[in-house]
């Protein structure tokens, strides 16, 4: 018999969930967001007075929407790759990168046509693209490394520190009103 | 426009979700009983956007957790660290002040 063996959509649903889930934390939100389910799954039987079945939990989970969704919400912050801080100087990075690669490589072209150097390969028009390619490349993989290291500083720099320093700067405006 | 509204509504309310949550949790709860303790006070939010936050919250410090498990009934618990304590008092203030002052402004278009 297969009956224990059988998963039900419950278990397939926190499974699916849990494998998009980042890897730390991974087992333990997948067991929290179970317990919650199943309670919320009991408790809902039991005021319309039916007993838990198949239905009911494909019910209780098309309202919960896609697994891929539900799990990335739990991604927080560290989603973007480039975050919006930086976006703006790195789209221009690459811009002017490209520009100037570009006028590089026609000037290089039009040397070898006009003064008939032999530069080898250069003037193929794969040149173009494997810069463009080779260039896009290490832009993004030094801003990506910028975008690491800017979370990792701003988050030993922000939350207590800030907090209590908002705290001082109200009491000292607290203080002043009071004095008037 | 109504998908843009819905970002605008949900954009609007999530800052203020953190306050509801701090605040809800200076009591200890778990995900589920949190969720219901939320809507008694008619502050409806998805579960798949409420769970994530308290985790978010956690991981800043703000709320302390344990597991139980009672009547074979396996549990996490929540609770509002000291740290998410004063970090509510501060946020409530905002909160007030804002609130105070766009009452003023939006009185008018009534």
């Amino acid at each position: 018999m297969n009956f224990l063996t059988k998963k039900s959509p419950l278990d397939r649903y926190i499974a699916d969930v849990e494998s998009y889930l980042p890897a730390k934390n991974r087992a333990d939100i997948a067991e929290e967001l179970r317990a919650n389910l199943a309670e919320k799954l009991a408790d809902r039987a039991e005021d319309s007075d039916v007993e838990v079945s198949e239905e009911s939990e494909i019910e209780l989970l098309s309202e919960f929407g896609h697994p891929l969704r539900l799990a990335a919400q739990y991604q927080g912050e560290e989603r973007s790759l480039i975050g919006p801080t930086l976006y703006p100087f790195y789209r221009m990075s690459v811009l002017v990168s490209l520009v100037i690669s570009t006028c590089v490589i026609l000037s290089i072209s039009l040397a070898e046509i006009f003064f008939r150097v032999d530069l080898g390969d250069v003037s193929s028009p794969w040149m173009f693209v494997n810069t463009y390619i080779y260039i896009i490349g290490v832009i993004t993989a030094g801003y990506v490394l910028t975008e690491r290291l800017m979370e990792r500083h701003s988050y030993l720099a922000s939350n207590s520190k800030s907090i209590q320093h908002r705290a001082q700067s109200r009491n000292v405006t607290g203080a002043e009103s009071k004095s008037h | 426009m109504s998908e843009k509204l819905e970002a605008m509504r949900l954009e609007l309310r999530r800052g203020i979700l953190i306050l509801a949550v701090l605040n809800a949790l200076k009591q200890e709860q778990y995900g589920y009983s949190l969720r219901k303790a939320l809507q008694v006070v008619d502050i409806d939010i998805e579960e798949g956007t409420l769970y994530p936050l308290v985790r978010r919250l956690e991981s800043y410090g703000l709320l302390d957790s344990r597991w139980s498990s009672e009547e074979g009934r396996k549990r996490r618990y929540y609770q509002t660290s000291p740290k998410g304590i004063e970090t509510l008092l501060v946020l409530q203030t905002d909160w007030q002040q804002l609130n105070k002052s766009l009452a003023k402004i939006l009185e008018a278009n009534k």
